[in-house]
């Protein structure tokens, strides 16, 4: 079927920034949220319109293309595209964005600015889905952009806070490094092509005319693109700093917008991955070391949201792990499941913290479990959903994943993928357990939650549970697509679901052992678990092992990742920018004001310019 | 016999030109005639009304067929009128601006003579624009020149002004003396000050490799006075002391017509004068690639020391240094098609943002008397409309999507990368655009998130506000439509303008 | 005559402009040696007009004009350096750096 209204998608919420910008002065604040609604709601009723459409009855959705503007004669259309892949992610974005929306009502009722969130809110949601349903490069790349800069705006909403001020800075400059790599890629392509069209590339792909190296190239450029939005290893910096901004932000970069961008992309433009193996093998290697990486700093972390950036970190390593190894149908279901869980545990967290008064330390969290269950139960939903157990969403995505690891043969990355597994389940429920179990470590008055962050938190957690039961939609084989999403062959086998689960089991196990057994008094530990008592001897045996194998090596492996992160990364960072700063510095020492110095300049320079000149005459 | 000759000049071609000489004359007398008592600030109507005449009477030439008087020194070709709308427009945006003055000025005593140094310059800029013949070209380039070192220096009192007008006349004067010096040898080889014959001598004197020499030396001591005048670093180190030192109005004058006038100087010379030479197996490579360091030495330099900078004007400046860069990176290609629409687009859109940029410096610095950028305080909590223009000129000079400056980077860069392989460039502008995000979000972060000084309102003219809104509108409108430009653009002739009169008629025929 | 002495003057007197531009401290001489710079070329050009490769009367009538654009720079030169005397009373070169950075 024909849909010609495809750029009414990121109209609405368009509309909602411009009328929020433009009257924030003089609207009333409810009347503005309810604004900003009702954009985002016009586009996500689209959504579910669409979604019904492409996905429920299988239908090829067309859609129209309108002259932008030529470049040396050839004409650039803005274009559209409304295929499986595109169509869940319009229903991603907008769902999390409404929900988002929904919950800052609370969240941010006592922020004097809350039109200026909203109206960013607004625009950010617009460039999301702005950017999923573009089919030329050049548009995906404006909307790519500007999601940059809306997140620059919304992570340094608290400005004042200088953390803020740089948290923003940082995510914005560490992320346009990402964006010169696909810019360079989309430079390159036109370069070989001709044109920004989507399906004109994948036609010169299809018939030769972008192959070989050229094609390595440009699809390791466009990984480099990825890898700043999505915050893969080595641009992951600017992820858990921008943690400084309000928690839904958070939420909503974390599942749904920016970051998803990144593998979005690579799932879009598969195609250019599909023809390089080594392009495959770069983005399944950094994908597999990210997720371990990140996973492994999460353990350490003490910081609600600091936990929680890292476990995006890492399960965006583990999509685009599934990306390299070649499915995108594992690694998109799971970016849609992803999206759900991790909105939910961002949305939980945020309602933690407001219950705690803006506290963020889990080491001084505790308790909370009998204080609220419209905290506790969507928490402990996220987390089940994320460590992969049956029968919530995460399980059956992360099951797609290792088995397309496990198809295409590589068993270094299997391990890599089920070590992730074990230590994603020991974070979380170490996190779980610190905040939620036990008594509190410090007293608390615990703040009830308003019914906006409920409602939200509700849905969220009915999205993680039966998320999982939907299958993922493939693409028509007849229909002409770009992506081509197709089930894998079969089903996993039940050694690798056994050792799956178990590896979560044995994190969730190991976590619980940690934090709720070893932490109760001696007699409380003997009145409950007496059958302990036989093997105490055995069990502080253990229990030290464990504490030296496990939690001690583990946090040298962190401590030395962290450092890592820190002076060797980091250090590069401060290098360029000293190095920059040099030049700056030279550039304006010799500008002394002396007029004699200017010309002498000019003089030196010139003579340069000469001599190299007929220089390069002689030699050449 | 001269009466003869003088009547079969077709005059008419010259009505801009004499509109704006009329507007000059009509100042002069009566700035002479008025009484000291009677207000001047009404001037800037005159000066208006004759630009505004002028571009009428381009606009109205536009459809004409190229033609030449004055022994083929004049030319009008579709080249020569894309540059003339542009300098026109930008100096009636400019003036506009220059309108908005303080109350009791000590320098309302010169205003006449202030628009009357504005109009010769543009005089200059528009006899530049039409000239083939290398007198005119650089009789049009000295009085554009000269009416500008007397505009910047001219707020006498002020020590920086003067300062800032001396240097421009001495390093102007060294650089015009470069200039003429390597291009006296050039007459010696070719005999001619015409050049498109110029173009032909050389072609045969390109040959032989004695001469060679002579023709790359001259034209690296040209380059010395093409660079000067487009602020090309190194030849920019005069750039950022002038444009603090001259009043906004002024300083964006010089970023726009100035510059663009040195662009099309090189232009005509490089292309048509000497072709031969770059086209020629032995040099063409190098100069090129001479041409490709300027570039990048442009956008190193100017983003980088535009990091350390405090005034707002000079950061402007060191932008306006690393923008040149921008707009050169195409010239190594020599495709003169992709050159022109870019370069063209690129020029209008900078000349958008800068002369916005430059406006909102000058209305907040009449306000709180200096440039730095403590200037710039909250200025979202005192005049957020003012505010917000400027976040988005500095974005578009940053090249950040929806704004016209994005699609003018995008389409220089993919026309550069589609006319061949220059790496180099291309990662350079990428590289030091990131750079370039630090300065201008530190005018942003200054005006949103630093306390404001005063709680009062920016006080602003009508007609500087009037300016601002124009160019906003015209920085978003290029920006998500830019083919209302582009497509005109790719419709002018561009080639006529390089190629002699007998040529083109041949090629209608 | 041969050219050749011609071009040497005109080269040496360019040169001793330029040195005059880069090292005088007095403001007034500095703006004479770039006279002398602008009348090289014109010394060039009126060579060449006599014995370049094509003779011809070009150069001379271009000659002509750049003596005229040298004077109105000169005046406007000097007509600064006024200026800038009645603010600071002094014309060292070297002293006019407010500006810098």
């Amino acid at each position: 079927m024909m849909f010609t209204w495809a750029w009414v998608l990121p109209l609405f919420p368009l509309i909602a920034f411009v009328l929020l910008i433009a009257l924030r002065d003089v609207i009333e604040k409810r009347l503005a949220v309810a604004l900003s609604l009702i954009g985002i709601g016009v586009s996500f009723g689209f959504a579910v319109y669409l979604a019904w459409i492409g996905v429920f009855q299988q239908s090829v959705i067309q859609t129209a293309k309108y002259q932008w503007f030529s470049i040396g004669g050839k004409p650039l259309y803005l274009d559209f595209m409304l295929e499986p892949l595109n169509i869940v992610m319009v229903f991603l974005v907008s769902l999390v964005s409404l929900l988002v929306q929904i919950y800052s009502m609370g969240y941010m009722k006592d922020d004097a600015r809350i039109i200026t969130f909203y109206a960013y809110l607004s625009l950010f949601t617009s460039s999301m889905l702005g950017l999923v349903i573009s089919a030329n490069l050049l548009q995906i790349y404006f909307f790519w952009e500007l999601v940059g800069l809306c997140s620059f705006l919304l992570v340094g909403f608290w400005y004042f806070k200088p953390e803020a001020k740089e948290a923003a800075k940082k995510a914005f400059i560490v992320t346009r490094i990402g964006d010169i790599g696909l810019l360079i890629a989309i430079f390159m392509i036109f370069q070989k092509v001709g044109s920004f069209d989507l399906r004109v590339i994948q036609d010169a792909v299809g018939s030769g005319v972008l192959t070989g190296g050229a094609l390595t190239t440009v699809a390791i450029l466009i990984f480099v693109g990825a890898v700043g939005k999505s915050g893969q290893f080595p641009l992951h910096t600017w992820l858990p700093d921008a943690m400084e901004g309000p928690t839904p932000v958070s939420a909503l970069i974390h599942a749904a917008t920016m970051v998803a961008a990144g593998v979005y992309l690579v799932g879009n433009l598969f195609f250019l991955f599909a023809g390089s193996e080594v392009a495959l093998t770069t983005v399944a290697y950094i994908g597999g070391f990210t997720a371990l990486f990140a996973a492994t700093i999460a353990v350490t972390q003490n910081d609600i949201k600091r936990v929680l950036a890292y476990s995006t970190v890492s399960q965006l390593g583990f999509m685009m792990l599934g990306m390299g190894v070649g499915s995108v149908y594992a690694s998109s279901f799971h970016l849609l499941t992803h999206g759900f869980f991790k909105a939910l545990l961002f949305l939980a967290a945020g309602a933690v913290i407001v219950a705690l008064h803006h506290e963020q330390d889990i080491r001084k969290m505790g308790g909370l479990w009998k204080h609220s269950k419209w905290l506790s139960i969507p928490f402990l939903i996220g987390c089940l959903s994320i460590a992969g157990i049956p029968p919530f969403s995460g399980f059956f995505s992360k099951d797609e994943i290792l088995y397309a690891i496990q198809l295409s043969g590589k068993k270094d990355l299997l391990v890599i993928a089920l070590l992730t597994t074990f230590f994603t389940a020991f974070y979380m429920f170490r996190l779980f357990y610190l905040v939620f179990a036990k008594k509190s470590r410090e007293k608390h008055e615990v703040h009830s939650i308003p019914w906006s962050m409920k409602v939200s938190l509700a849905v969220l957690a009915v999205c993680s549970i039966v998320g999982g039961f939907f299958s993922f939609p493939t693409t028509n084989l007849s229909a002409e697509t770009i992506t081509h999403i197709t089930k894998l062959p079969g089903h996993a086998p039940l050694w690798l679901n056994g050792s799956a689960v178990g590896a979560s089991l044995l994190g969730i196990l190991l976590a619980t052992f940690l934090y709720v057994w070893r932490q109760g008094s001696a007699e409380g530990l003997a009145k409950r678990l007496s059958w302990l008592y036989q093997v105490s001897y055995r069990k502080y045996w253990i229990d030290e092992l464990y504490q030296v194998v496990f939690v001690s090596s583990l946090k040298v492996v962190a401590w030395f990742l962290n450092g890592f992160d820190r002076f060797v990364v980091g250090g590069i960072v401060r290098f360029v920018g000293w190095g920059t700063m040099s030049i700056g510095r030279l550039g304006s020492m010799m500008q002394n004001g002396q007029n004699q110095t200017y010309v002498l300049v000019s003089l030196i320079a010139f003579l340069i310019l000469f001599v190299s000149l007929v220089f390069g005459r002689l030699i050449g | 016999m001269m009466n003869k000759v003088f009547e079969q000049i077709e005059w008419s071609l010259l009505t801009p030109e004499t509109t704006i000489i009329a507007g000059i004359v009509l100042l002069l007398l009566t700035d002479l005639v008025l009484p000291a008592s009677i207000s001047r600030r009404w001037f800037g109507f005159i000066g208006l009304a004759s630009i505004l005449g002028s571009l009428a009477f381009v606009v109205s030439q536009l459809p004409l067929k190229p033609a030449e008087i004055l022994f083929g020194t004049y030319r009008l070709d579709p080249m020569s009128l894309v540059f003339k709308l542009l300098f026109l427009t930008a100096t009636a945006l400019i003036l506009l601006v220059a309108m908005d003055r303080k109350k009791g000025d000590k320098t309302d005593r010169y205003i006449a003579e202030e628009y009357i140094l504005m109009l010769s310059a543009l005089l200059g800029a528009m006899f530049l624009a039409s000239s083939v013949d290398v007198i005119t070209l650089f009789i049009g380039l000295e009085l554009l020149s000269i009416s500008s070192y007397i505009l910047v220096g001219m707020r006498k009192h002020e020590r920086l002004s003067t300062e800032a007008g001396w240097k421009y006349v001495i390093y102007g004067g060294v650089s015009s003396a470069f200039f003429l010096y390597g291009y006296s040898f050039l007459y010696g080889l070719s005999g001619t000050t015409n050049l498109f014959t110029l173009g032909q001598s050389l072609a045969e004197v390109v040959q032989s490799t004695q001469s060679d020499l002579f023709i790359v030396a001259s034209l690296c001591l040209m380059l010395v006075g093409f660079a000067f005048k487009i602020s090309l670093a190194p030849f920019h180190m005069w750039a950022p002391d002038v444009y603090q030192g001259a009043s906004s109005p002024v300083a964006s004058f010089l970023a726009v017509v100035s510059k663009a006038a040195g662009i099309l100087f090189l232009i005509r010379f490089l292309l048509i004068g000497m072709y031969p030479l770059l086209r020629s197996e032995v040099w063409g490579e190098n100069i090129m690639w001479a041409l490709a360091i300027l570039a990048a030495v442009s956008m190193i330099v100017g983003n980088t020391v535009a990091l350390r900078q405090q005034n707002v004007k000079r950061i402007l400046a060191y932008s306006g240094i690393a923008q040149a860069g921008y707009l050169f990176i195409i010239f190594p290609s020599l495709q003169s098609n992709l050159i022109f629409v870019s370069v063209g687009f690129y020029l209008v859109v900078y000349m958008l943002m800068t002369i916005g940029a430059f406006a909102i410096v000058h209305v907040v610095s009449k306000d709180t008397g200096n440039e730095e950028l403590t200037s710039f305080d909250g200025l979202v909590r005192r005049s957020p409309g003012l505010a917000i223009a400027m976040t988005l000129f500095l974005f578009s000079l940053a090249g950040i999507p929806l704004t016209a400056g994005f699609i003018g980077k995008v389409n220089l860069s993919l026309n550069t990368f589609a006319s061949g392989q220059m790496w180099l460039l291309i990662s350079t502008l990428l590289v030091t655009t990131v750079i370039s995000y630090y300065y201008y979000f530190r005018i942003v972060q200054r005006m949103f998130v630093e306390k404001a000084t005063s709680d009062q309102k920016v006080p602003i003219s009508f007609f500087s506000a009037l300016t601002i809104l124009v160019v906003v509108l015209g920085t978003i409108g290029f920006g998500i439509m830019p083919d209302l430009l582009l497509s005109k653009l790719e419709t002018v002739k561009w080639g006529y303008g390089l190629i002699p009169l007998e040529g083109i008629q041949q090629l209608k025929n | 005559m041969l050219i050749a002495s011609y071009l040497a003057l005109a080269a040496i007197l360019f040169v001793i402009g330029l040195m005059g531009v880069l090292t005088k401290r007095n403001a007034v001489i500095v703006l004479f040696s770039l006279e002398l710079m602008l009348n090289a070329a014109n010394i060039n050009l009126v060579t060449f007009s006599k014995m370049g490769l094509v003779p011809n009367l070009n150069g001379q009538v271009f000659a002509l004009f750049n003596v005229v654009v040298a004077a109105a720079e000169a005046a406007v030169g000097l007509a600064i350096l006024f200026a800038i005397y009645r603010n600071r009373e002094t014309i060292d070169a070297e002293k006019f750096n407010l500006l810098k950075g």
